[in-house]
């Protein structure tokens, strides 16, 4: 009670300070922008910010660098949502149910499910941040090689199963070309030069904003553009529910709370995954939305815009930021990219998290805690109010649209690494990928494959290095075997051919 | 108003968005600025390892403090990427030598000629050197290993498991010359970072881990690693209760290949005039004076080095030496040193 | 059956079979069992490891779909006027390829966008033409600019840097004439279509040049001059020190 008390006293002084709430809600506005981008990342938003920020009290500073956090990952699922380009990997998952969703007229409602969603799972993972912080660090630190490997792995799987069309097949062989696309380049354990074909622009890899784009951006605009006559006919769709009335966001902000038993089932699984070092967003968004699918009584809809499937997705992704802040506060480790450019930004500030952060400042955590009570506030009340702007644009027609949408594509891609070649490489990439999704071969198990490749790759040479090429450590561990048994089991369920050979006996060979 | 002249308007926009972009156009050779007093316009300074890590925090902190000096904005940016940080290097290395462009290194990138990241040395840079935290060699809390003795008595016996962030790194160099000093055979396990390397100490993953006490500071003092010795000639008071003894006590015979020591610094071309570089070296000592500085660097076991000048050069190209021919040896490079000319460290001989 | 036969899942199929099989003998040149890069080695830390790993699920999952693949034709899976898609493709290698690293990041992003706006938005109207006509004249003198850039120094003595610079010079020039024309061209048209090609594009750059401070992939007169303005105006804000 009485830390309830210095907590509300805390929350009071930052409130009462006109200039905070001015940094928190324009922090979060950019944010949101940062994330609709295409190629402007939430790691990007909190470098830059913590350069101007520096001049700032450390609760100023805080308030705008956790502002533009949680915004971003909120923004990333805009574009996801209204043109089927997810500004992150992370809100891939996002524009499974949400695209449909908007294709139906009802883009206003999921831009406004989202915003309850992203709200919601924030503020749960804020929660389990502030009660039970100590215990998920532990079960976090649990994690080594072979945990780490068979994550991956899981991950893309279970991308692969969720979006493949007719089997999941199709959904594994993308996966399998992610993971080698992620080869490309040196390995990390030996610095080996693997398909680098002796071109030094090689050598560091393929850049992951690059691949995005090309998966995603490039293969939208081409496909828009050249069926005008169709997307013509859907803008003035969705026009015409415009015209019903903006109050559609309303609608979807209060329809969040219909789904509660999702939320909160989504924001446990998003904390879960924030918390382990190295693993983050771009996961969480697909585990909550397999847990909601498999959970539903009609797994049928999902994919064609089922608000269950989009409000799982999100609310994982935004709980996650709790989530990556758990060992940030305990420990001192960062639990994804832009938690460990937070943790540069509080030591540049003088506060160094870890396990020494209660003695030496006792009341940051609930400092922290406010902070990112407000962080969710303004995120919320921006959503609100950008989600009737935004899904106004579903009114310009997309011929007129989408020609930016490329150029903003090009740029993206070239912004973050300052090299032309991530261009030269996501072009031709994403001509590529457009051919396969034209062949109904889902795109995201791809993404997801690149993302965790390095991880899968590194993961288990180094366990096989420590065991000395023994699979039988892995056994002794209970984390490691739940995964394993997680990942045998899916497999197992999913493998169309035995299934139809015995429902269906047509077999061609 | 909208339809009675929209051509005169638009000719009017036209004309002059034309003439402006052609008068720059024939103008631009010529403007490039004059004799204006050193930083008239915003600096800009470019990290070349990602947002967060050690270097761009010593790099942010000092630079901070240096544009309070120099009375000029100076915005950080980071490019990471390529091959030891060859793609900021030779970004930077491109602008003009005005002193406007500086660039955060570390004594990694010292390795990026001859990883084939780029064809240059480190002799084209004019470094200050902010300095780096000592080399620690640490055990999980929970590992029977009590001491080095013990670790180098079992070492001897059994395979020991050693972490040291990724191959060819400042703690990858420590833990070979480590085990040169000591005569004893680790395993060398890599991370992609220092991060995951300590954390997997901690879980036991592995035996050992070496990276910097700034690193390890955290989990030092949450109790989930055990200090055993630090890499260089003095003993570290890292608590009250907790001093951390220097490796060279019990083997004196380390003295003759450590301490490799972290070099965090910042450069900018050597071709900058004199006078910029006379005032930026200026500035930056004073920066390191400042009490900002100070009390960043003692929160994060960081020792301040404050070289610049030929003091740095030389140190930059003393890590150039031993790092490229350590990695040579190893078979990782694609150039030989020999083709860069750089000379085979003394040491090693 | 006959529909199955010549399913393209089957084509595909056997298109990433050669490319398992290719990969793996790629990756089957790799160290296997040396040392490399400081790492005891063994099979199990080789970085064919994945690599090989990959290529065996790859040759897997494409015998079952050769053997299994769905009954769609060419058809169902590219719908749509191809002309248009092999357009779009165009219109983006141009861009990438050929504007982007040779003109001003600016003007090449307003000649991109009045294209693609002229073909697809106002699709019948009068100016789709001149602005595709405008593109490919630009595009043309590009190249026109950069074969003189290599072939000059074969006959005329100037040192190569300086031409590099007229070179660069010349490709500005046809770019902020090709942009002036689409202006002219979109300049009767409405305000919207206006918006996109010539304003959307200028903020665009301002933000990411000045705001996010990214460089631009080619800076010409545009950007250059955007830049003076920007240095004088911050020159009057920022004082002197020491």
């Amino acid at each position: 009670m009485e830390g309830f008390f210095q907590f509300s006293q805390i929350l009071w002084q930052l409130v009462s300070n006109p200039t905070n709430l001015l940094v928190v809600f324009v922090a979060s506005l950019l944010g949101i922008g940062f994330g609709a981008l295409p190629g402007l990342t939430a790691t990007l938003g909190v470098a830059l910010l913590t350069t101007l920020t520096y001049g700032f009290d450390v609760s100023t500073a805080l308030l705008a660098l956790l502002g533009l956090y949680v915004g971003a990952i909120y923004g990333g699922s805009y574009p996801s949502i209204l043109i089927n380009i997810p500004g992150t990997a992370a809100a891939a998952a996002s524009a499974l149910d949400g695209y449909p969703m908007s294709q139906r007229g009802e883009g206003a409602k999921a831009l406004g499910l989202i915003t309850s969603a992203s709200a919601i799972g924030t503020f749960i993972g804020l929660l389990m941040l502030v009660f039970i912080a100590p215990f998920i660090a532990s079960v976090a630190l649990q994690f080594t090689s072979f945990e780490f490997f068979l994550l991956a792995l899981f991950g893309i799987l279970i991308s692969g199963t969720l979006t493949g069309e007719g089997g999941a097949v199709k959904g594994w062989i993308m996966g399998m070309l992610g993971l080698f696309l992620a080869t490309i380049g040196r390995d990390s354990l030996q610095f080996f030069p693997r398909f680098t074909f002796d071109q030094p622009a090689l050598d560091s890899g393929l850049d992951i904003v690059a691949v995005l784009i090309g998966a995603y951006g490039i293969p939208q605009v081409i496909k828009v553009l050249s069926d005008t006559s169709e997307v013509k006919s859907k803008a003035s769709a969705s026009f015409d529910s415009m015209k019903q009335g903006f109050a559609s966001v309303y609608v979807g902000v209060l329809e969040a709370f219909k789904y509660i038993k999702h939320v909160v089932r989504s924001a446990l699984i998003g904390v879960g995954i924030g918390a382990v070092p190295g693993v983050g967003e771009d996961i969480a968004g697909w585990v909550s939305y397999s847990a909601a699918k498999k959970g539903s009584k009609n797994p049928e809809t999902f994919g064609k815009g089922n608000a269950e499937g989009l409000v799982s997705a999100e609310t994982a992704n935004n709980a996650c930021v709790g989530g990556a802040m758990i060992p940030l506060l305990t420990l001192g480790i960062p639990g994804s990219a832009p938690a460990a450019m937070l943790l540069g930004a509080l030591i540049l500030h003088g506060v160094n998290p870890g396990p020494t952060l209660t003695t030496e400042r006792p009341d940051f955590l609930l400092e922290i805690t406010a902070i990112m009570m407000l962080a969710t506030f303004a995120m919320f009340i921006n959503g609100t109010i950008l989600a009737q702007r935004v899904a106004k644009l579903l009114t310009v027609p997309a011929t007129l649209f989408m020609p930016l949408v490329a150029v903003l594509c090009v740029l993206g891609s070239y912004a973050l690494g300052l090299n032309v070649f991530n261009i030269y490489v996501m072009l031709p990439f994403g001509i590529l990928a457009y051919c396969l999704i034209e062949m109904k071969f889902p795109i995201s198990p791809l993404v997801i494959g690149f993302i965790l490749g390095p991880m899968a790759d590194e993961s288990l040479r180094r366990a096989l290095l420590v065991t000395e090429g023994s699979l039988f450590p892995l056994l002794q561990r209970p984390l490691a075997i739940v995964l394993l048994l997680i990942i045998v089991v899916m497999v197992l369920s999913q493998v169309p051919l035995i299934n139809r050979m015995f429902k269906k006996k047509k077999v061609v060979f | 108003m909208k339809h009675t002249s929209p051509y005169k308007q638009h000719l009017a926009s036209l004309a002059a968005f034309v003439g402006l972009a052609l008068g720059i156009l024939f103008f631009r050779h010529t403007v490039i600025d004059g004799a204006d007093e050193f930083p008239s316009r915003p600096i800009s300074h470019v990290v070349v390892w990602s947002a967060g890590g050690g270097t761009d925090i010593a790099n942010r902190v000092v630079s901070a403090e240096m544009a309070k000096l120099l009375g000029q904005t100076v915005n950080v940016t980071n490019r990471p990427g390529g091959v030891a940080g060859s793609l900021g290097m030779s970004y930077v290395s491109q602008r003009p030598a005005d002193g406007y462009t500086w660039v955060g290194i570390s004594e990694s990138c010292v390795t990026a000629g001859v990883m084939g990241g780029w064809q240059e040395r480190m002799d084209i840079w004019y470094p200050m050197i902010i300095g780096g935290s000592p080399s620690v060699i640490s055990v999980s809390s929970e590992s029977s290993i009590n001491s080095l003795t013990d670790l180098i008595a079992q070492a001897k016996q059994r395979t020991i498991n050693a972490a040291a962030g990724g191959s060819g790194s400042i703690h990858h160099l420590n833990l070979l010359a480590f085990e040169r000093g000591v005569d004893a055979p680790f395993k060398f396990v890599p991370f992609p970072g220092s991060a995951p390397a300590q954390i997997a100490a901690v879980t036991q993953e592995v035996h050992v881990v070496i990276t910097t006490l700034a690193e390890q500071q955290q989990l030092i003092s949450a109790g989930k690693l055990k200090p055993l010795a630090m890499l260089n000639e003095s003993e570290y008071a890292f608590s009250e209760n907790l001093i951390i003894p220097s490796a060279f006590v019990d083997f004196p015979s380390l003295s003759e290949h450590l301490p490799v020591f972290q070099s965090i610094g910042m450069a900018i071309s050597d071709d900058a005039p004199d006078e910029v570089k006379a005032l930026l070296s200026e500035a930056f000592t004073q920066a390191l004076q400042t009490p900002t500085v100070k009390t960043w660097a003692d929160n994060n076991y960081f020792s301040l080095s404050g070289r610049t000048g030929d003091a740095a050069k030389e140190e930059f190209a003393r890590l150039e030496s031993l790092f490229t021919w350590t990695l040579n040896d190893m078979g990782v490079t694609k150039i030989s040193p020999e083709a860069l000319a750089i000379a085979r460290p003394d040491a090693s001989e | 059956m006959k529909k199955t036969t010549s399913s393209p899942d089957r084509f595909i199929a056997i298109l990433l079979l050669i490319f398992a099989i290719s990969s793996a003998m790629v990756a089957s040149t790799y160290p296997i069992n040396e040392s490399w890069g400081g790492v005891a080695s063994a099979w199990y830390v080789s970085p064919a490891l994945l690599p090989l790993f990959i290529s065996f699920c790859l040759f897997l999952l494409s015998i079952t779909l050769f053997f299994r693949p769905s009954n769609s034709v060419w058809h169902d899976y590219f719908s749509g006027k191809a002309s248009h898609k092999i357009w779009v493709i165009c219109a983006l290698v141009s861009f990438v390829y050929f504007l982007i690293p040779n003109i001003d990041f600016y003007l090449s992003s307003v000649l991109f966008l009045s294209l693609l706006v002229g073909r697809f938005h106002l699709v019948s109207d009068a100016v789709s033409k001149p602005l595709g006509f405008i593109y490919v004249v630009v595009c043309m003198f590009v190249l026109i600019a950069l074969g003189l850039q290599h072939l000059l120094p074969l006959f005329a003595s100037a040192p190569a840097p300086t031409l590099a610079t007229n070179v660069a010079d010349i490709t500005d020039i046809i770019g902020v004439l090709g942009t002036a024309a689409c202006i002219w061209v979109l300049h009767v048209h409405k305000v919207k279509v206006f918006l996109v090609c010539v304003w959307l594009p200028l903020l665009l750059v301002i933000g990411f040049r000045f705001l996010l401070l990214v460089p631009m992939p080619t800076e010409g007169s545009v950007i250059l001059l955007l830049n003076e303005i920007f240095t004088q105006i911050s020159s009057l804000f920022v004082g002197k020190g020491i």
